[in-house]
């Protein structure tokens, strides 16, 4: 499956990058293609491209605030969790991709 | 037959001695018997005694009656039902708080509240730090030792005596009744009816019966009485033992004479002294081996006595209310003069969170005591000396132990207060040698008088002034007391003669005022060298600097000034025209002000064009803040007082003057005092490395998530990475209440964005016994590893290193050395290591 993630938390300077880092490991254990973009205090880094999108299996949100330029997702379907959630319990998020 | 009225006491204080006192005053004018009965209290009294009236605990809408037996009774009735509906219901000011503050209110430390922090006092702050002590309260009546043990004469003499004295007390309430108005002949009155209360009679008598002397008795009723009191439910009443205590103080004076007045308490064991007000003298007279703490009522926060706890580091609150004032003597007291507050009630908690207060202390005076021996110096070699204020010779050795490199000014003031008469010569001469002798060889700058409207001393007659900041004090006087100041003079030269010893005169506005004070200064060596008394060769004459129009003739001062130092107190008052102790003006108060810099910078550029030696003493040095700006305006020393010194030291070992000249240039180019404040408060991020040894505490003992992030903060502090540690954990705290950084697997991330920072920091703490976190698995947390970065840091070089680690936090191999590592520099290093590879 190929899958695209946004991270993002209320300060950018740690959540963000744990859960990007798990997901990504997570992903990648299962046999998965995955590129996490992350929203954190240094701004938008590893920027999902609409290709990236478009390609995209299943796409997810691990978040604890509003994903920056969301228009790129209109007519994806997203789940959407609590950032903690993608740190505490990776493979669950991933599983819910479907 | 009786006579009863029932009423709900009226006022919102409830029954306190001065409404007690009005209704006595009625009560008294009949023959009566008349008893107060306080249903909910059921406690019943004399309504005659004052005394009896306030110790029914009456509160606010209590049920109470009156009940009245004899011959007028009807009448008595009458009148005193007419009165209490009446103008007895106008005659207390309404409630004031009287709860203690709650730990709700802002500013507190999260882990102190945590600890069980409930119950304390509020005050200001006038000396920062913490002591721990027994309460010892100062206005409490004691008596001199000597009359402890005396014997009293028959107790009809001992009674005769006591009651010589309370006449002649009463005299003196009446005669300053009769010039007092409003609250103050409000508490006059309430004083004059304690005095006579039959109640405090009965016990003078029945204790001078027991063969007590008329002081004894007055000692031990006073104390019967306050205690009634302090058992009073309101705090309100539990007050009125002040009242009780004068009252007791003006008798013992009476009765014992001017030798017999209050002593200052003996301190044998850590103490908190507890004052109303305490003069500079007492304080003086207190042992500072035991003195850990002062909580006073009233006192400026340029008062002399505040003035001499801050060179003496003894933590001190001003403004406190009555309340707690009136603690028990002996109490267990906390002060924490830094958080403005004093405990009384110290549960377990509080006591842990205050330990590990004075532990740190201790860490961070250690790192300090480095600094403390040598020179100071700036990391691109610019000398500038750290000097210490004192307003007294026995502050100058404490001064000297914490690294001074000379006195940048000796106040002497006090010398000349609280006496009737001036110091002579010999007096003058012992207590300049002394600072002198103390300083070996370091420098020593001592100022003559500065007094004047606002600091009168009784020998010398000053007419009230309207304005006394702009009036007759300092040099201005000098001319018409001559006498006083050239004896000064010569006690100054004559210390001279010990070691270099420099001369500061005060106030000066004008070049001709310069001239008069070096008149009476060369005048002063030429005495003591036409007598052949021996005296310093060469004394060095300098100016303050305070008054605006003296930075603008510098270079004609220069004609009669050897060296210049800036009191920016005044300096900054006067130029902005702002008395920061007018709380609607203090804000303009500022020696941030563009102008001011601008005003410091044109006075060291004259003084250094003319090869003169320029120091600050004022509590500008103190701020450090500007203190960067003080080095890049080139002065060649500060001065401020004792207990910073050892601090700015090491603060200024850190400083590069080039830097500090750079951010002047900045400073000098705003336009307000708030561009200024945030120039300072953002400077460049410390290129200090990210993670220490000494920012890894292995083996923590901390039962607590508050105390977990205390100790982390705490780890910043010693590091000298934050001075506002409190602020730091708040911030901390508030990233926490999103949700918790616990994210599994014994490990935390806490993390802030803050402006209290003076570089970006990694602290790792590992904890003995596991700490509840709130984690998302909800197991202990074994490691929190702090990540802390300034809120003004817009690169992104640390931001990287922060993500880089929490992508490695959530690995298993790092995590399980993160857990297996015990050594602090081997796991500063593996970390380190992780971040670069």
């Amino acid at each position: 499956m190929r899958i695209v993630a946004v991270t993002a938390c209320p300060t950018g300077i740690a959540h963000t990058y744990m859960a990007a880092e798990k997901l990504e490991k997570t992903a990648q254990a299962l046999g998965h293609q995955i590129k996490v973009e992350t929203q954190g205090a240094m701004g938008i880094e590893n920027e999902l491209s609409t290709a990236d999108i478009k390609a995209a299996d299943g796409v997810i949100f691990a978040v604890d605030i509003t994903v920056e330029q969301r228009e790129r997702f209109d007519g994806k379907r997203v789940v959407q969790v609590p950032v903690q959630d993608a740190i505490k319990d990776p493979k669950g998020v991933i599983a819910r991709l479907g | 037959m009786a006579l009863e009225h029932s009423f709900l006491f009226p006022l919102p204080n409830g029954l306190h001695a001065r409404p007690a006192s009005h209704l006595e005053e009625i009560v008294r004018g009949f023959t009566a018997a008349i008893t107060f009965a306080n249903d909910r209290t059921g406690r019943t009294a004399n309504a005659k005694s004052v005394l009896a009236l306030v110790g029914t605990d009456t509160r606010h809408s209590d049920p109470c009656r009156l009940v009245f037996q004899g011959a007028d009774e009807a009448a008595a009735c009458l009148r005193i039902a007419r009165f209490l509906s009446g103008p007895f219901t106008a005659c207390d000011e309404p409630l004031v708080s009287e709860s203690p503050a709650s730990p709700d209110e802002m500013g507190l430390p999260r882990s102190l509240k945590a600890a069980g922090l409930q119950r304390f006092h509020r005050g200001g702050c006038a000396s920062r730090g913490v002591g721990q002590g027994r309460a010892v309260v100062i206005g409490a009546v004691v008596l001199p030792t000597v009359l402890r043990t005396q014997k009293a004469g028959d107790a009809a003499h001992e009674r005769a005596a006591f009651c010589t004295a309370a006449a002649a007390v009463q005299n003196d309430l009446e005669r300053s009744l009769d010039l007092a108005h409003g609250t103050e002949a409000a508490v006059l009155k309430a004083h004059l009816a304690l005095l006579r209360d039959p109640a405090l009679a009965e016990q003078i008598a029945a204790q001078t019966e027991s063969g007590r002397t008329a002081a004894q008795a007055v000692v031990a009723a006073i104390e019967v009485h306050a205690a009634i009191l302090r058992q009073a439910e309101s705090a309100y009443l539990r007050e009125r033992v002040i009242d009780l205590e004068d009252i007791g103080q003006r008798l013992l004076e009476k009765l014992c004479g001017p030798g017999g007045a209050p002593q200052t308490p003996t301190l044998a064991e850590p103490a908190v002294v507890f004052a109303e007000a305490l003069t500079p003298g007492q304080l003086l007279a207190l042992d500072r081996r035991h003195l850990r703490g002062l909580v006073l009522g009233h006192a400026g926060q340029t008062s002399h006595t505040v003035i001499l706890a801050r060179s003496f580091g003894i933590p001190t609150l001003t403004g406190v209310a009555p309340t707690a004032l009136a603690v028990l003597p002996g109490t267990d007291t906390i002060v924490d003069a830094s958080l403005g507050i004093v405990i009384t009630e110290i549960p377990p908690g509080v006591q842990r969170w205050y330990d590990c207060e004075q532990a740190k202390f201790s860490r961070i005076a250690q790192t300090q005591t480095g600094a403390a021996a040598h020179p100071t110096v700036t990391r691109d070699g610019r000398r500038i000396e750290v000097a210490a204020n004192i307003s007294s010779a026995e502050e100058a050795a404490p001064a000297f132990a914490q690294g001074a490199e000379g006195i940048g000014l000796f106040r002497t003031e006090l010398l000349f207060m609280d006496r009737s008469e001036a110091p002579g010569e010999e007096e003058q001469y012992a207590q300049y040698a002394a600072v002198v002798r103390a300083a070996a060889g370091r420098p020593v700058i001592i100022r003559t008088l500065d007094i004047g409207g606002d600091k009168p001393v009784p020998f010398l007659k000053f007419a009230p002034e309207n304005n006394p900041f702009l009036g007759y004090r300092g040099v201005r006087f000098y001319t018409e007391h001559s006498a006083l100041v050239k004896t000064q003079f010569r006690a100054l030269f004559r210390a001279a003669a010990l070691g270099p010893l420099k001369v500061m005169v005060p106030m000066v506005a004008c070049l001709e005022e310069a001239r008069t004070a070096k008149r009476l200064f060369t005048g002063a060596q030429q005495e003591l060298a036409a007598t052949g008394v021996a005296h310093g060769p060469e004394v060095p004459f300098g100016l303050m600097i305070e008054v605006p129009a003296a930075a603008f003739i510098l270079d004609e001062l220069c004609a009669e000034a050897d060296f210049f130092s800036i009191g920016t107190n005044d300096l900054t008052q006067y130029f902005l025209a702002a008395d920061r102790g007018n709380p609607k003006v203090a804000n303009l108060y500022s020696s941030l002000h563009p102008g001011f810099l601008r005003l410091l910078r044109q006075i060291v550029t004259d003084a250094k064009a003319r090869g003169r030696w320029i120091g600050l003493c004022g509590e500008m040095a103190d701020d450090v803040l500007a203190q960067p700006l003080l080095v890049g305006l080139g002065f060649d020393e500060i001065s401020l007082a004792g207990p910073r010194v050892a601090a700015t030291k090491a603060a200024l070992a850190q400083m590069a003057a080039a830097d500090c000249a750079a951010l002047l240039d900045q400073a000098l180019r705003c336009a307000t005092r708030d561009e200024v404040a945030q120039l300072l408060a953002g400077r460049p991020v410390s290129t200090a490395p990210l993670l220490t040894p000494e920012l890894v505490a292995i083996d923590l003992d901390c039962r607590t998530k508050e105390e977990a992030i205390r100790a982390a903060v705490d780890l910043l502090q010693v590091a000298g990475r934050t001075t506002k540690p409190e602020l730091l954990e708040e911030e901390i705290w508030l990233r926490e209440d999103t949700y918790s950084t616990g994210f599994g697997g014994g490990l935390a991330v806490p993390h802030c964005k803050s402006a209290h920072l003076a570089a970006n920091t990694i602290a790792i703490l590992k904890s003995r016994q596991g700490i509840e976190w709130g984690s998302v698995d909800g197991q202990p947390v074994r490691v929190a590893i702090l990540l802390a970065i300034r809120g003004d840091d817009h690169g992104k070089e640390h931001l990287k290193v922060f993500a880089k680690l929490s992508r490695l936090v959530v690995r298993d191999e790092f995590r399980d050395r993160l857990m297996a590592e015990t050594d602090p520099a081997a796991l500063t290093d593996f970390v380190l290591t992780s971040l670069n590879s």
